[in-house]
């Protein structure tokens, strides 16, 4: 597992590159050393034979002077003198090669100092005899003379063999030495190149491998550079980098394109694109862009430029300082043309307030419509009832039947304006959310219907209400309404019973309301025993001025569950009835409970 | 408010005020007789046809004492009016509420 770590590290091109240059120069000491000693053994051999040749030189030198000295003695010819002289400064020039050639190794030049010394005693031997001949000649004085000079010479000779003989051991000594290294050191360059050769495959395996991922990597960098240059034109967005360290800006493709150029056209500098930069945003873009540099995030924020062609156009800019692996810190953005949607969103606005306007106007025409509506049929109604009351002897019985439709068509229009006059009002929701005490709200409006409740003799059970955020008036106009829709729509000759229920539901278990959160809500319902409707219905009943009965049989405005509805959308809530023809009907309401 | 204003003028007990009028309107001459204390003892009833919440309070909170309105039917009319003189002014401001500012029929 480590193995691969390391071996996948970029580390581990840069170790054997490092392992392989050292073995490289050790092989190359190794060669070198090699090469050197092969040329100092080369040296050590000429050095031995030229040794022993001036040795041998010096020896047949000495033998000359011999020979000479003995010429002399039989021939006493004087010119033999100047022969021995030649000699002594051959030997004399062979001594000083020798020395040279010694001066490195004590044991020889021991030797040499005792060859000398030998050499001298000869010369001492060849004066004795130049001595004898001169003082005249005894047989028996040459005779010794002879002998000591060829035990001179015997002794040079011992001494001259001593010599080469031991040269001739260092050489040997030398030589093997030289085959010991000559033997082990191709060994060891062989192995290390073996080595070397094993490393470098390895190299090359993982090169090969890191170029083909390299490979792969490029192809995949290729298609996401392609799709991010797609994204970028369906998206209306360009990209643009800043390198923090060189001050260098690069721009996307696209991000030409958003100004109206080709891409690349010119180079990429701030100045080239405040050049574009609508005149009134500049001051605001500079200090912008400032800022970021130093803050590292650049927030979000909107300027105008005007293209190429003159056009102006909403851009929306954001960015983000990163690093990269070199270290150099960069600051990414992004451009988008916004224009389609700040031009979608003025629309918008636009509509909005139109719209609210309208609806305003509404609301205040409806408010005001039927509250000045009130008077002047408060008046006809007023005069009527003064009509009928002082005038009914001296008009007509047709005539008198003629008012009564007139005070009962003025009746019911004031009860339209009322609850009209009570609809607008709802949903005017200005009235502001107290605590609010549902049964206090429920006595209310029972004392409220005091007098339907007696008259039709209806009992109206309930369990313990809640108490909760609403608007106190508007609950308690929504209970009255219920309830008053109860007590009318009851059947013929039984006394209605109301009952009213309250549970706490959390909203995905409760089928009726179709809603998959957690929510918790105040479930109340309003059970009756009237005359019920068909379940078809249910939805309908809650539209405004919706009827399902003639004005003949039932008398109402089709407003009260219109404003039922209202009520409870202003509570965030949820109403739903349910029609049993015949049996009765239920009105579910559901309060959000506050947390 | 011209007649009210002048020195000699004999103050009422209870002044009538519609809400509705041409000019002025009635809540701004509650604001101007609440503002002068030479009105202090006048009793205001709002009499108006609207019934809407926000007139109510706000002649409430304005210091008027008691709202009534406008019947649509002469019998009761009169007898509104009949109650609203026979009540016992110094007994029903002393004990206003909300509740009861509203005259009920």
């Amino acid at each position: 597992m480590d193995f691969i770590k390391i071996y996948r590290s970029p580390l581990f091109l840069k170790v054997i590159f490092v392992i392989s240059i050292a073995i490289i120069f050790f092989i190359a000491g190794i060669s070198l050393k090699h090469i050197h000693s092969l040329s100092n053994s080369a040296k050590w051999v000429n050095h031995t034979y030229r040794t022993a040749i001036e040795l041998e030189h010096l020896y047949a030198d000495i033998k000359d002077i011999e020979v000479a000295k003995r010429d002399y003695l039989l021939t006493k010819d004087q010119t033999i003198k100047f022969a021995i002289n030649i000699y002594k400064k051959d030997v004399q020039k062979s001594f000083e090669k020798v020395k040279k050639l010694t001066e490195e190794n004590p044991e020889q030049r021991k030797n040499t100092e005792i060859l000398e010394k030998l050499v001298k005693a000869k010369y001492q031997n060849v004066d004795r005899a130049f001595a004898i001949v001169e003082s005249g000649m005894h047989t028996d004085n040459v005779s010794d003379e002879l002998l000591s000079g060829k035990k001179a010479i015997y002794d040079i000779k011992v001494h001259v063999n001593k010599m080469v003989q031991l040269e001739e051991k260092l050489l040997d000594i030398r030589k093997a030495n030289y085959e010991d290294n000559q033997n082990i050191t191709p060994i060891i360059i062989y192995l290390l190149l073996l080595f070397i050769l094993g490393l470098l495959s390895l190299a090359y395996f993982k090169m090969n491998a890191d170029l083909n991922n390299i490979k792969q990597n490029n192809d995949v960098l290729l298609v996401a550079n392609e799709s991010s240059n797609l994204a970028e034109i369906v998206g209306n967005y360009g990209t643009w980098f800043l390198n923090l360290e060189t001050h260098e800006y690069t721009f996307s493709d696209n991000e030409y394109r958003l100004f109206g150029y080709q891409p690349n056209v010119f180079k990429a500098t701030l100045e080239d694109f405040l050049k574009h930069v609508h005149p009134d945003d500049i001051n605001y873009v500079k200090e912008t862009s400032s800022k970021m540099i130093h803050q590292e995030i650049l927030a979000p924020f909107m300027y105008r430029v005007i293209r190429k062609d003159g056009t102006l156009r909403h851009f929306k800019a954001m960015g983000r300082v990163v690093e990269n692996k070199s270290g150099e810190r960069i600051l990414i953005g992004t451009t988008s043309d916004i224009t389609d949607e700040i031009t979608a969103s003025q629309e918008l606005e636009e509509r909005n307030r139109i719209l609210e306007a309208n609806n305003k106007e509404l609301q205040a025409f409806n408010y005001v419509a039927s509250h000045d509506l009130q008077e002047p049929l408060r008046k006809i109604e007023t005069f009527i009832s003064r009509l009928i009351d002082k005038e009914s002897e001296d008009i007509s019985e047709a005539g008198q039947q003629y008012l009564t439709r007139i005070k009962v068509s003025a009746g019911r229009m004031r009860i339209l304006i009322d609850d009209l006059l009570q609809f607008s009002r709802t949903t005017r929701a200005e009235s502001v959310f107290e605590k609010t005490d549902l049964n206090m709200l429920l006595e209310n409006s029972k004392t409220e219907l005091n007098q339907l409740i007696e008259d039709t003799k209806a009992t109206i059970e309930h369990e313990k209400l809640p108490v909760l955020n609403a608007i106190p008036f508007q609950m308690q106009q929504l209970f009255t309404n219920l309830i008053h829709n109860s007590l009318k729509y009851s059947k013929e000759n039984i006394p209605p019973i109301i009952q009213i229920r309250h549970i706490e539901i959390i909203a995905e278990k409760e089928v009726t309301l179709n809603l998959s959160n957690k929510d918790k809500y105040h479930k109340i319902t309003f059970e009756d025993n009237g005359i019920g409707f068909d379940q078809e219905y249910a939805e309908k009943i809650f539209a405004l001025f919706s009827r399902l009965h003639g004005k003949t049989e039932y008398d109402g405005t089709g407003i009260g569950l219109a404003i039922c509805k209202k009520i409870v959308e202003n509570h965030k809530g949820h109403i739903f009835a349910e029609g049993y023809p015949g049996k009765g009907a239920n009105f579910i309401i559901y309060l959000p409970k506050e947390t | 408010m011209e007649y009210l204003n002048q020195e000699d003028a004999i103050l009422p007990e209870v002044l009538f005020l519609d809400l509705n009028m041409p000019r002025k309107n009635g809540l701004e001459v509650l604001h101007e007789i609440k503002a002068n204390p030479k009105f202090d003892a006048i009793a205001i009833a709002i009499y108006s046809t609207s019934s809407s919440e926000e007139h109510i309070e706000e002649t409430f909170v304005s210091g008027a004492n008691i709202y009534i309105k406008k019947p649509s039917d002469f019998n009761t009319l009169k007898k509104v009016l009949s109650d609203v003189v026979t009540i016992n002014w110094q007994y029903h401001t002393s004990g206003l509420n909300k509740d009861n500012f509203l005259l009920r029929m």
